[in-house]
């Protein structure tokens, strides 16, 4: 590298710094008003250094929500959003990964077919098929479920399509060698085929979580009933029309909880996380 | 009694037809080397044989048994792999134990296995290590101690030293051939590597575009090379094809020379000389104009062409020559013996 | 591409492929169909019938001023927050990369918006801007400038653009700063002794080679404006003031669950996948060449 001398090194820093403060701004005003008091936020202008509010907006926030006007406590929905998070994740990796095992590892009639019809979901998300989508889940009774907040967001192929990208990427001698060792399909599958790919699974992991968890259109069609929901749409129901008066530091102290467990998934394990997001570049 | 035995195997991919009828007897305990250009059909062969590629026609047999149908791991064989194919997250010893505990055998058969066979190749102080940790030599290692705990009935290897640089080549060359040696098990090696081909085997199959050009001993497919291809393929420098004329036992080169032969026979033929046949001679007929000398240590190898012609000429002189031996201008003479004659149609050995 | 050895039979991968299908046969293809059927029919009010009528809605749509205003809105909002949020990415990503050390502290502190849902972020600068407690707009307030995107469609529009490119940033930081990371030093360095500057350097060697990167960034994040900015939307400001901030995804929801206008709604859908679909091949075209890049 063509190293950086003197006053260029120090800008370089400078920017640098500007652009995470840029970013932070935001999560720091909601991490304070999350700790003030109501007058404190609606009487601008707000402080810019935490209040002793903390223990109360939270465990407010986490008991009551909005004190069960519209959306339930923060502890229900966040016990909701891991259900689904997890659901989504789990299973989007268990059907796509023995899809792609067997589009990859078989030749059976039809292999064709069905890698297009998989392949076709490609990239069109939930909300296009909004409509639809949710009168099926409707017919099949599934309003108000963990089911049907997970089924239709699995049904898409990127999750197959990854792993074929890496399955291709295994030096057919492996296959080769277990062949001749011995192994039937499932044994490989299973004894060298998962245990060699679970980089790739646990980074997949991470982002089809995150995906889960930051869900909102789907939730907000999907659950009437406010012992459903999931904090990302929760947090929006818990925000006041024009008329009525919004607990900001309720709100914030809940927005904060919706935040942080991705926000901390991210960063503990980012080199995992960014390599399964570099990765779906290919 | 025969390890294996190929008859008039051949392999198509749709309509393309890589091997065209192969036809081999394999003894027990025979070191057998597939040796042809890439291209040539070898590996195809090799994992025909492990029962990798379905046979398109003909038969294999192992132990006098038909396997063209049977699983890999119901032919009673293992397999070298160019790379290795070490399983990444398993370590030495799981490598080497995974066929056995798919195959069932009881944990302590397969701890003295997995033993015996890493005290064999000197593996014993790994057993815990991952691939990743080993050394391209040792990983090589661990390839075969995979194949030698499943005791089977033929080894075969698929370009298993190509990966190694040349000197740990050499070495693990020797490992293998007096490994085999002790062990008595039937072997197929495949190479494109002619030098590996006459070192190791008993016998070596000379391939070419699907087709067993010559099977036979290392040296008599160097001294009495059956086809044009296989006399060139064999041996280093290249043996030198020259287009000539022939008549009874005389020889009237391209361009002109006249040489005495043993072989009677008459037309349009080809003749090889092996570079390291042509003895220098200031008397000697067969004239070279010297392009190139390249010192290679011992000897020195001649580029050039044949006088009065265009045809390319390669020779072999003992010795590093001094610049004064070094003309532009160099005569050879070549004992009638040592000249190969081919058919001119066909590439075939002319023999009487 | 295809495997050279694979595995025989067909009932074992039939088993291994079939809860994919089912899902995206019921959650995928089905609906799909339906919104494409739906989208040739005008059903009644009350839902006791449905009559055919051919692409009817599409020309509806077509001669519909919302529907081409909402056009021109999307195009508006996904270039704009498509180019902020690559430029403020690739700016930051190549300070980052011009350092020896401490690339990886400034990828932490940059990396952790892409974990923030886009409705949080939408909530987050609501608060922010909220015209009667936000701490900007109280600002502004003091500089005289009377914010108020509830009523002003252009301060809306910004705002919205604002909060999408804030919680894109991340996602196209990183992309950018693995690019970068990813051309070899040697060039760079030969560029540097052949005396290109630093900023010359930059627009003759780094950004041509970066060009995979970018596409794909442009293609990902015109499909992220057009579909996950719905709960930026949707938290500040509904798709207003009027229809000002009304993108596709957005009227597809409201004309199809608060209007109620199926067969409309439906025809939206099937345009937006046709787009999608488009950007989608696009996509796989660019794959393809990288390959031999």
């Amino acid at each position: 590298m063509v190293e950086n001398r003197g006053l260029n090194y120090w800008l370089t820093h400078v920017g640098l710094s500007f652009g995470v403060l840029v970013l932070f701004f935001p999560l720091w005003l909601a991490f304070v008003a999350s700790t003030v008091t109501n007058s404190e936020v609606i009487h601008p202008p707000m402080p810019l250094w935490p209040g002793d509010q903390f223990f109360v907006n939270y465990g407010r926030a986490l008991i009551e929500g909005d004190s069960g006007q519209t959306s339930a406590s923060v502890a229900r929905m966040l016990l909701n959003t891991v259900t689904v998070a997890l659901g989504i994740a789990v299973g989007k990796i268990v059907i796509s990964f023995t899809s792609a095992f067997a589009i990859v590892y078989f030749r059976f009639p039809a292999r064709k077919f069905f890698f297009w019809i998989i392949f076709l979901t490609l990239m069109l998300p939930v909300e296009v098929r909004i409509l639809p989508t949710y009168e099926v889940v409707a017919g099949f009774g599934m309003l108000n479920t963990y089911s049907g907040l997970i089924f239709p967001l699995i049904a898409s192929a990127t999750a197959t399509f990854l792993f074929r990208q890496f399955f291709m990427t295994v030096p057919d001698e492996i296959v080769e060698a277990a062949r001749i060792d011995g192994a039937r399909p499932m044994q490989f599958f299973i004894d060298i085929l998962i245990p060699i790919s679970r980089t790739n699974i646990a980074a997949l992991f991470l982002i089809m979580f995150i995906y889960g968890w930051n869900q909102y259109l789907w939730p907000l069609l999907m659950t009437t009933d406010p012992s459903m929901n999931t904090i990302i749409m929760g947090v929006e129901q818990m925000i006041g029309g024009q008329d009525d008066v919004t607990p900001w530091p309720v709100v914030m102290a809940a927005s904060m909880m919706a935040m942080l467990p991705p926000i901390i998934v991210v960063i503990s394990m980012q080199n995992l996380f960014i390599r399964g997001l570099t990765d779906s570049d290919k | 009694m025969s390890g294996l035995i190929l008859k008039n195997v051949k392999k198509s991919f749709g309509k393309v037809k890589v091997i065209h009828g192969i036809d081999l007897e394999v003894e027990d305990g025979e070191f057998i080397v597939i040796v042809g250009p890439s291209g040539c059909g070898k590996s195809t062969l090799l994992r025909m044989i492990a029962g990798l590629e379905n046979v398109t026609d003909g038969d294999i047999l192992i132990d006098n048994l038909k396997v063209n149908d049977k699983e890999p791991m119901d032919r009673n064989i293992a397999m070298v792999f160019q790379n290795y194919a070490l399983y990444p997250h398993m370590s030495v010893f799981n490598n080497m134990a995974y066929g056995l505990k798919i195959a069932g055998l009881p944990k302590s058969e397969i701890a003295e296995r997995v033993r015996q066979g890493a005290i064999m190749l000197e593996l014993d102080g790994l057993l815990d290590r991952k691939p990743r940790e080993l050394s391209g030599g040792q990983k090589q290692r661990v390839a075969m101690g995979r194949a030698i705990v499943r005791q089977p009935v033929i080894f075969l290897f698929d370009e298993p030293l190509s990966n190694l640089d040349a000197k740990l080549r050499i070495q693990m060359r020797i490992e293998i051939k007096s490994l085999q040696q002790r062990l008595g098990t039937t072997s197929l090696f495949v190479t494109h590597d002619q030098i590996e081909a006459m070192t190791l085997a008993d016998r070596m199959v000379v391939m070419n575009e699907g087709v067993a050009e010559q099977i036979g001993s290392p040296m008599d497919v160097f001294q009495k090379p059956e086809t044009v291809f296989a006399a060139q393929f064999i041996g280093s420098p290249a043996m030198n094809i020259i287009k000539a004329v022939s008549e009874r036992q005389s020889l009237k080169l391209v361009n002109g020379t006249s040489l005495k032969c043993l072989t009677q026979s008459n037309g349009d033929v080809l003749v090889g000389l092996r570079p390291e046949d042509l003895k220098p001679d200031k008397k000697g007929k067969i004239v070279m104009n010297v392009k190139l000398f390249e010192p290679i240590g011992a000897s020195t190898i001649l580029h050039g062409t044949l006088n009065n012609s265009d045809t390319k000429i390669v020779s072999v002189v003992q010795g590093l020559l001094s610049p004064k031996d070094r003309l532009s201008e160099m005569s050879f003479s070549i004992s009638p013996e040592a000249i190969h004659l081919f058919s001119r149609d066909t590439g075939k050995r002319i023999v009487n | 591409m295809e495997k050279r050895v694979y595995f025989k039979g067909w009932f074992l991968p039939a088993l291994l492929i079939t809860p994919q299908l089912l899902i995206t046969a019921v959650f995928f293809f089905y609906p799909a169909g339906t919104a494409i059927w739906w989208s040739l029919f005008n059903p009644d009010p009350f839902g006791l019938s449905t009559k055919f009528v051919g692409f009817a809605n599409f020309d509806y749509l077509f001669a519909d001023s919302y529907y081409k205003e909402s056009f021109y809105t999307t195009a508006i909002f996904s270039s704009l927050v498509t180019l902020f949020s690559m430029g403020i990415a690739l700016y930051l990503a190549v300070l980052a990369d011009r350092l020896i050390k401490g690339a990886g502290i400034y990828q932490t502190l940059l990396i952790w918006p892409y974990a923030v849902a886009p409705a949080i972020a939408g909530i987050l600068w609501m608060f922010l801007f909220d015209t009667q407690t936000g701490l900007i707009s109280w600002y502004l307030g003091l500089l005289g400038y009377d914010w108020n995107h509830l009523l002003n469609e252009t301060e809306a529009m910004g705002l919205v653009i604002v909060a999408s490119t804030w919680s894109r940033v991340s996602y196209n930081f990183l992309f950018f700063l693995a690019g970068l990371q990813a051309i070899p030093r040697a060039i760079i360095e030969a560029a540097a002794i052949d005396g290109a500057r630093f900023w010359r350097r930059f627009w003759t060697i780094i950004f041509p080679l970066l060009s995979p990167t970018t596409f794909f960034l442009v293609v990902m994040n015109i499909v992220y404006a057009f579909f996950d900015t719905f709960g930026v939307i949707h938290t500040i400001t509904k798709g207003g003031p009027g229809q000002s901030t009304t993108i596709l995804v957005y009227k597809v929801y409201s004309d199809g669950f608060v209007g109620l206008d199926l067969g409309s709604s439906a025809a939206q859908s099937v345009i937006l996948l046709i787009i999608v679909g488009l950007l989608t091949i696009l996509q796989f075209k660019f794959v393809e060449k990288k390959v031999h890049y």
